[in-house]
């Protein structure tokens, strides 16, 4: 059984936010959802000042606190690693949300499905196709891109990243490309003395 | 890392603090009626005080989950959240909740018009005043469980629920009783009363203690410490929850007379404070940034 | 788990292959469609090399502009006079057949009256054929869109010049040391965006390609750089020849690419014109073996000098590098620092770096041809050359690659051409006295000098340039000035906004349009300029439609297909079917179709021309362009999605081997006297105010007049895209909304932090940006990476419609802090300055709703 993880290669990452796109373009999540953005952050004082882009995702950690907090076992993990929210199960309470460190977890609002993408309370025909599997009032995630994962693809924000800035693969495995760059370019966990185990690293 | 160099950042595609925004006035409420209503309950079921007991076993078998079910996004599912029993604090309580519900209510039937033995009797009694115990302090284990929001991650808050718990349960206690039951107990009136003081002093300490430790252990638990003493939230926090929630209650209990009056304006003040504690923790809660890099 | 699934490209359905149209460029897509019909996900095509699978975020947000509620449905038509920016014009819906009868009626009236009196505004750039239809209308020549000047007035004629080429781009694949001034290349903009942020991360990551940016605001490319050089704004020019001064001082440059692949070793005489034999005009150089003059082409020269000074014919003659090295002597490290804010010690060192890593000597050899190896370049696009003097500029630039003969080399800087239309085209021919031909019309035919004007943005007078459309700005107010014996009163509007995009006074242009007796605007979506239309035609969308198009591309060729993926969601057209149905009622089917098969390329295989008397819908084009590339059908284009290899080396590494090339323009000089020598004859009013000093052989020091504003503007203004929005269009991409609006950079006017304190302004001030010809307001935003006496404004937030639920009006557009007036325009390229002197003051502090503020200043300017 493969376990999955990412690399972000900071290096490379350009905050274009394609990815950002992506993501939603591939789960169709509502307005005012998203499960991975880009974030900048400036450093320096002028005119010795450079930008960092920082990519942000569910790091699907292997002690996941969504996990242990959640009341009704809705937020589980599968066997090759992937953190998912049974939507049929989740009471929405906002543990998970609270429990996160990264923040990567967000409830959804009935009034995001109502009012559309556009705002105006009018669905286009690719949100009707794509928001039945959501259920207002529940706790949302990245999902790894699962059903991708499942048939051998790359998740959708992995695929698009136009600088090869996101790397998905098993972290089991000591030839995969998550490794080697882990191992090559000192990769490091986010907020790693908090002791969730994510399963997503950073390399500069 | 300076954390005055992070700002509190909203939606934006910054890096730095972000407040919590899932628990707002309703969970606040939901956890204020949780715990005062059983500490309610358990102060009074010391003393077989019927009314005492019926009203806490009413704020948290009643009040409680309706404020739960405005909060919670499915409602009507609600029943799953025990499923989660092995990790989840908020099932451990739920679960307490219910017995709870269900053994204070046999325990008050039972006192009202007897009908068990004198073991089972016992037996309700002392599974009921557990439960309740559970219903008090588990709030705080729910807080401090998660790392990730460093105000409330602290071994203290369990505590503090206790200690509000036991304070909200003898301040109504006092009101609802000091003109029944404790009329014809005069000194255990008094020791109420100084138990009152003494425990808003005790909980005057742990709270410096609690914001002392967030803000030296962490930058976002500072970054929050800052928010509550210093900046946006500071007013409301030191008026109601200093003010009004410690010094007027301490001091109302300590030399105000044995009245309705006082004993009513008591009681607000401390709920007062509690539940202002409740809604600024909720606002204050930071997430630490996810990176940092040095700044200069 | 689940019996469906839930993520969108799993779901049951099919992929069509086909292409992105989110900006100009092509990158090749696959397009799933549900089995219900519905499209669900726009991904990369793996298979092309220039994308590579991957999508920039415009690319992936093409299923929101296809689904888009706000869409234009069916053709509409006014109702109420047309009076303002924001008025509602009481559109009602109308048939096809109404919209075509109407649109033909009053545009045959033009025809008939003066086909001069149309203003035209087309800007499809991925059917750029489109951009010819004025000239089946009788001729005409107008041009009422500044596209194609703003970020390539000086760009494209120089490109045109020096490479024979519309563009320019360094080589990814061997460049170690590359330098991008004012430009976004390969992190934020211009050339096939995804393509070339791929390149760019593999070059900087894998092969550790040092990457310098120099400009004023830290920009992607600057976060992302080795080094970022904050540069004053409109001193780039004065930056390159610094640079260029240090590698002549230090001798650092390659002096064989000078002497055998340049024309620097030319002649120069004191008229600035090559220095000539009396006996048969041939140019000459000086052999300083010999120490003699000889035809450039005498097979007895033993060497070439550079430098000197010779009586030569009797006048004193320099060689070229000669007269650009005297030019230099004011370019010390010193006067350019106190121009452009670089320290003079930066400027030492990044020269002797670019010159040290360009390797002078070095060759590779690429599929059996050895080639010099230059893997130092240096870029530029449209932030440092869309200056005044925008042709100088522009030749600065390249004069800093010229030296360590890095033109057209591998690691260096190399020419992109536009559309080439067949695979085996070349693009270079040989010009007169052994230099390459330059080519500087590369987006149509020059257009012939006339006395009264026949444009009303003065093309006539541009011989070299490239179209300047914001000086209608300036005639339509004087036309009697201007010499008109016509005044336009319709306009076409197709595919383009030209209110927003183009520089000058906000009223003026309003009152352009009132002025109008007849607007048609082909679009799919509303803007702040097809709002001022009588009747709209609206197009389909990308995924409805045909076409075949590449341009630009910087490393790769082929042609990219769009093939529609659904049926038409509306009552729309192709713009293809509506101006082959527009030109026949009209009558000018037949020029159109010759017009057509000049402009893409149809003559060049005779079976595939335009007939006489037809119409053509967008697939018969796409068609077309496909057979033309490679002679393969559209069936096997519908399969495949496109045929885009890379680049062919031979058409890449200098095609013009044992051609000279301009290191000195004398050819600018020769248009110049043409044009003076015809305005003239012509006795045309204004010659005497033409700016005749902006056309140069070699750039110099001058600064651009915008320096010399009265100085109580004490800063500079400049304005910026980014990788999330290309066309303003993209604005109303809920997607691409959610990553703008919360993006520091777009969120308000960004100012130096240091500044700031200076005038008391504090985050989220309300702020007012003002010029000697307009002004902005918007909200403070500091920021340490920008320098200290330049705000910068997002063009994300410079939109002012209000009729679109996702677009976010802001206070002003930048535009109107330029001036549209010739003092600031370039006489030579068509260039205007897109750079403004400002003064910048407090309104007030951090309003509450700050959004609803904005928008009462939107029309203040």
């Amino acid at each position: 059984m493969p376990r999955w993880g990412m690399v972000i290669d900071l290096k490379r990452c350009i905050g274009c936010n394609a990815c950002t796109v992506a993501c939603k373009q591939e789960n169709t999540t509502p307005d005012g959802i998203l499960w991975t953005k880009v974030v900048s952050e400036e450093i320096g004082i002028y005119p010795n000042v450079t930008r960092a882009y920082i990519p942000l995702i569910c790091n699907h950690c292997e002690d996941a606190p969504c996990e242990r907090v959640c009341p009704t076992k809705a937020t589980y993990h599968t066997d090759d690693g992937i953190v998912l929210v049974d939507e049929k199960k989740c009471i929405g309470c906002g543990a998970c949300v609270t429990a996160c460190p990264y923040k990567n977890r967000i409830k959804l609002h009935k009034e995001q499905l109502q009012r559309g993408l556009f705002k105006i309370g009018v669905l286009t025909p690719f949100e009707k196709q794509g928001y039945p599997r959501f259920v207002a009032g529940t706790a949302l995630k990245c999902t790894f891109c699962h059903e991708r994962v499942a048939n051998g693809l790359d998740p959708a924000c992995v695929v698009t990243c136009p600088t090869e800035a996101r790397v998905f693969g098993n972290l089991d495995d000591p030839s995969s490309k998550v490794r080697r760059l882990i191992q090559a370019r000192k990769g490091y966990q986010p907020l790693s003395h908090l002791n969730t185990r994510p399963k997503v690293f950073y390399v500069e | 890392m300076d954390s005055k160099v992070y700002n509190i950042v909203g939606e934006e595609f910054q890096l730095g603090y972000r407040h919590q925004d899932v628990w707002g006035w309703k969970i606040a409420l939901a956890f204020f009626f949780g715990e005062v209503g059983a500490g309610l309950f358990f102060i009074s079921a010391f003393f077989g005080f019927l009314k005492g007991m019926f009203i806490g076993w009413l704020m948290v078998s009643v009040c409680k989950p309706t404020a739960l079910f405005l909060h919670l996004g499915v409602p009507i599912r609600f029943w799953r959240a025990i499923m989660g029993l092995k990790n989840s604090w908020i099932s451990k309580g739920l679960f307490a909740s219910v017995l709870f519900t269900g053994f204070g209510a046999i325990h008050m039937l039972n006192l009202y018009r007897p009908f068990l033995g004198e073991g089972l009797s016992e037996l309700v009694l002392w599974i009921s005043i557990i439960a309740c115990f559970w219903v008090i302090i588990y709030l705080g284990f729910v807080l401090s469980y998660s790392p990730s929001i460093a105000l409330w991650n602290s071994g203290l808050m369990p505590v503090i629920s206790l200690t509000y718990g036991l304070l909200g349960g003898i301040t109504m206690t006092l009101l609802f009783g000091h003109n029944s039951f404790l009329l014809d107990m005069p000194e255990v009136l008094r020791m109420l009363k100084y138990l009152e003081f003494g425990l808003v002093l005790f909980c005057g300490v742990i709270l410096v203690s609690f914001l002392h430790g967030a803000a030296y252990m962490s930058n976002a638990g500072r970054r929050s410490v800052i928010l509550l003493l210093k900046e946006r939230y500071a007013p409301w926090f030191i008026f109601f929850v200093l003010i009004v929630g410690f010094a007027m209650t301490g001091v109302l209990i300590l030399v105000g007379p044995v009245s309705l009056g006082v004993l009513l304006a008591v009681a607000v003040a401390e709920l007062i404070g509690d539940v202002a504690l409740k809604l600024l923790l909720f606002k204050t809660g930071l997430y630490e940034p996810v990176l940092t890099h040095s700044h200069f | 788990m689940k019996d469906r699934p839930v993520q969108n490209s799993v779901k049951p359905g099919r992929w069509v292959p086909s292409t992105c149209k989110m900006c100009l460029h092509s990158c090749s897509t696959l397009v799933h469609v549900t089995e219900e019909g519905v499209v669900n996900k726009v991904e990369g095509n793996p298979t092309n090399p220039s994308n590579n699978g991957k999508l920039c975020p415009k690319g992936n947000c093409a299923i929101m502009r296809l689904y888009d509620p706000h869409r234009i449905k069916t053709p509409l038509k006014r109702t109420k006079p047309r009076k303002g920016p924001n008025d509602d014009p009481g559109w009602v819906p109308i048939s096809w057949d109404e919209a075509f009868e109407i649109v033909a009626r009053e545009l045959k009236k033009t025809l008939e009256e003066d086909p001069r009196k149309l203003l035209p505004a087309i800007n499809d750039f991925q059917k750029l054929f489109l951009w010819a239809w004025p000239a089946a209308f009788g001729g005409n020549a107008n041009y009422f869109t500044v596209v194609g000047t703003y970020c390539g007035g000086g760009y494209h004629p120089m490109n045109g010049i020096v490479h024979s080429t519309f563009a320019a781009a360094n080589d990814y694949d061997y460049c170690e040391y590359w330098i991008n001034a004012g430009g976004g290349d390969g992190f934020s903009s211009h050339l096939h965006v995804a393509s070339q942020n791929y390149y760019m991360a593999k070059a900087r990551v894998e092969r550790g390609m040092r990457v310098i940016q120099v400009e004023p605001r830290l920009s992607i490319g600057g976060a992302k750089a080795d080094e970022w050089i904050p540069i004053k704004p409109a001193t780039d020019r004065h930056f390159a020849l610094g640079l260029c001064h240090v590698i002549v001082r230090e001798r650092l440059y390659d002096v064989e690419f000078l002497k055998r692949d340049t024309n620097a070793v030319y002649l120069v005489g004191p008229d600035g014109y090559f220095v000539r034999r009396g006996s048969d005009g041939k140019v000459l150089v000086w052999d300083p073996v010999d120490n003699k003059a000889k035809a450039w082409d005498d097979p007895t020269i033993k060497d070439f000098a550079l430098e000197g000074s010779y009586q030569v014919e009797g006048v004193k003659a320099r060689p070229a590098f000669q007269v650009f090295k005297d030019i230099l002597k004011d370019a010390t490290p010193e006067k350019v620092s106190s121009i452009t804010d670089i320290p003079a010690s930066t400027i030492e060192r990044i020269a002797t770096e670019f010159a040290k890593a360009a390797k002078i000597g070095a060759t590779i050899k690429v599929e059996g041809r050895t080639l010099p190896l230059r893997p130092a370049a240096f870029n530029y696009y449209r932030g440092a050359q869309g200056h005044k003097y925008g042709s100088m500029t522009n030749h600065a630039f390249k004069l800093v690659n010229m030296l360590v003969g890095n033109i057209d080399a591998p690691g260096g800087h190399i020419g992109v051409t536009l559309d080439d239309q067949t695979e085996d085209a070349g693009h270079v021919w040989p010009g007169e006295d052994g230099m390459l031909k330059p080519m500087p019309h590369q987006l149509h035919p020059e257009i012939p000098f006339a006395y009264p004007p026949n444009t009303t943005h003065l093309m006539d007078y541009f011989p070299l340039g490239v179209d300047p459309g914001h000086l209608n700005n300036l005639t339509l107010f004087e036309p009697e000035k201007f010499g008109f014996d016509f005044y336009p009163d319709t306009m076409l509007i197709c595919h383009s906004n030209p209110l927003w995009n183009m520089n000058g006074n906000q009223e003026r242009y309003f009152e352009i349009m009132r002025r109008m007796r007849f607007i048609v605007a082909i679009d799919i979506l509303f803007n702040e300029s097809n709002v001022w239309a009588d009747v709209i035609l609206p197009t389909l969308d990308t995924l409805e439609s045909w076409n075949m198009t590449m341009i630009e591309p910087p490393n790769t060729e082929g042609m990219c297909l769009r093939q529609p993926v659904i049926n038409p969601l509306y009552d729309c057209k192709s713009e293809e079917e509506i101006f082959w149905e527009i030109s026949e009622r009209i009558g000018i089917l037949d020029q159109w179709n010759e017009i057509v098969n000049f402009v893409c390329g149809f003559y060049k295989k005779p079976e595939l021309m335009l007939q006489p008397g037809k119409k053509y819908t967008d697939r018969d084009i796409a068609e077309r362009k496909g057979l033309l590339w490679n002679g393969k059908p559209l069936e096997w284009y519908m399969k495949h999605g496109h045929s885009v290899t890379k680049r062919q080396p031979k058409k890449w590494y200098r095609p013009w081997e044992g051609m000279r090339l301009h290191f000195y323009i004398e050819y600018i000089l020769q248009r110049r006297d043409e044009l003076k020598r015809k305005m003239e004859e012509a006795k045309v009013p204004f010659r005497n105010e033409w700016y005749w000093d902006d056309y140069q052989a070699l750039p110099d020091m001058r600064l651009d007049p915008v320096h010399s504003e009265p100085p109580e503007y004490d800063m500079y203004a400049i304005t910026f895209k980014d990788v999330q929005v290309n066309f303003s269009e993209n604005l109303s991409i809920p997607w691409i909304d959610d990553i703008v609006h919360k993006d520091p950079v777009h969120m308000g006017i960004l100012i130096n932090t240091g500044t700031a304190r200076k005038k008391g302004i504090e985050e989220g001030d309300l702020i007012q940006v003002i010029s000697p010809y307009g002004k902005l307001t918007g909200l403070a935003r500091l920021t340490e990476g920008v320098h200290p006496q330049t705000v910068a404004i997002s063009n994300a937030i410079t939109k002012w419609v209000d009729f679109h639920s996702v677009i976010r009006p802001g206070g002003g557009n930048f535009n109107r802090l330029l001036p549209a007036d010739l003092k600031n325009t370039d006489a030579n390229s068509g260039q205007m300055e897109t750079v403004a002197k400002v003064k910048v003051v407090k309104l007030r502090s951090r309003p509450e709703n700050a959004a609803e503020v904005l928008k009462q200043y939107r029309f203040v300017s």
